[in-house]
């Protein structure tokens, strides 16, 4: 479980007074309504989109390098205006591997998604699941708890063990405390 | 690589778009910051109405073992929508398109009209995509719908982002009417 230290070079990152650890590289648009909850790592080149609506992100979660969060729209029939995004929130100790884009709803707290992953728009992700590598998930899809989801389109492929919020939160707290500055 | 991208009036360009090369914008077009939009080997030409999200790579690039001249214009329809993550190479491209999130449209390809590639499916083959040809799966299966049309909820949401975006974003300016 545990890995190598992983260390950045502390002019690459800003770090906040709760302990998030923002990559300069990184775009987030519209900062103003983005709200990382503490201890959270947005590395290089992520795209969290803020400007279109609310996003909130939990404590201890990691945003993997060149993944996109996009809060999900909606188009509804019968009012006007008919089209809305819809704000987004992401859970604790949640991590988001490299090139994922993720326009999920709702994402619980302990869930691992892996790398070149498409949540669609709308998802719902309880807690404790997992998505594996380069699985597709289409619009409105839910992922309950403790569920590995894998392939294209995602499917419920395993059951898991009812330690993953341990794993996954030991995961994400891992990833933290070796993700230390170079000097 | 000296000449500018020409932003038709009414097209909302997001300054954290990269433009390389000539590149045109046609009006009502929408480009997401982080964007990518390359002309090394020749013009890009985009249509009206078009939405780019973030992360997109439209790149006019031929292989490097190409023969021949450089130039060779990519022309993209109007009403296409290129969400986020996808890659364009294809240098001729109807109107009406959905590529899905993470798709990749190899430049040997030809699109039609009113298509739709779905999320991750690759295409990059010799052929042409006909008119509504639907592509799915994680083999990248294609099925042809002639009922599918592209759905009127993306023109909802230009209108909506060319409010919304000024709010948030520095916008490159138009450059012609």
């Amino acid at each position: 479980q545990l890995q190598d230290y992983q260390y950045y070079d502390r002019s690459d990152y800003i770090e906040t007074q709760s302990g998030n650890k923002v990559s300069r590289q990184s775009v987030l648009c519209g900062s103003q309504n983005i709200v990382l909850q503490g201890k959270t790592i947005i590395q290089s080149q992520c795209v969290i989109r803020g400007d279109l609506a609310n996003v909130r992100i939990g404590r201890q979660c990691v945003i993997s390098a060149h993944a996109v969060i996009r809060p999900p729209w909606k188009r509804f029939s019968n009012k006007t205006p008919s089209f809305a995004f819809w704000p987004m929130s992401v859970g604790d100790y949640v991590t988001i591997g490299e090139n994922s884009v993720v326009e999920a709803a709702t994402i619980g707290s302990f869930v691992h998604i892996g790398k070149n992953c498409v949540i669609g728009r709308r998802c719902v992700l309880k807690d404790c699941c997992k998505i594996a590598d380069n699985t597709v998930l289409p619009p409105d899809t839910v992922v309950p708890p403790f569920c590995l989801y894998a392939g294209s389109p995602g499917v419920l492929s395993e059951e898991l063990p009812e330690c993953t919020k341990d794993l996954h939160r030991d995961l994400a707290r891992n990833y933290y405390t070796h993700f230390a500055p170079s000097t | 690589m000296a000449e500018a991208a020409a932003i038709m009036e009414g097209a909302l360009v997001c300054r954290g778009a990269l433009l390389l090369g000539d590149i045109t914008i046609g009006s009502g077009s929408v480009v997401h910051p982080s964007a990518v939009l390359r002309a090394e080997d020749g013009p890009i030409v985009i249509g009206d109405n078009t939405l780019i999200e973030e992360q997109v790579e439209i790149v006019n690039r031929r292989p490097a073992n190409a023969t021949g001249s450089a130039g060779g214009v990519m022309m993209i329809g109007q009403n296409n929508v290129f969400e986020a993550g996808s890659r364009c190479e294809a240098l001729i491209v109807g109107d009406s398109n959905v590529f899905e999130s993470k798709s990749v449209i190899g430049r040997d390809v030809t699109v039609g009209n009113h298509c739709r590639v779905g999320a991750a499916c690759t295409v990059t083959a010799n052929e042409p995509l006909e008119d509504h040809t639907i592509v799915y799966g994680p083999e990248a299966i294609r099925r042809k719908d002639l009922s599918y049309h592209r759905p009127p909820a993306y023109d909802e949401q230009l209108v909506h982002l060319r409010s919304l975006l000024p709010k948030f974003h520095p916008i490159q300016n138009a450059t012609s009417s």
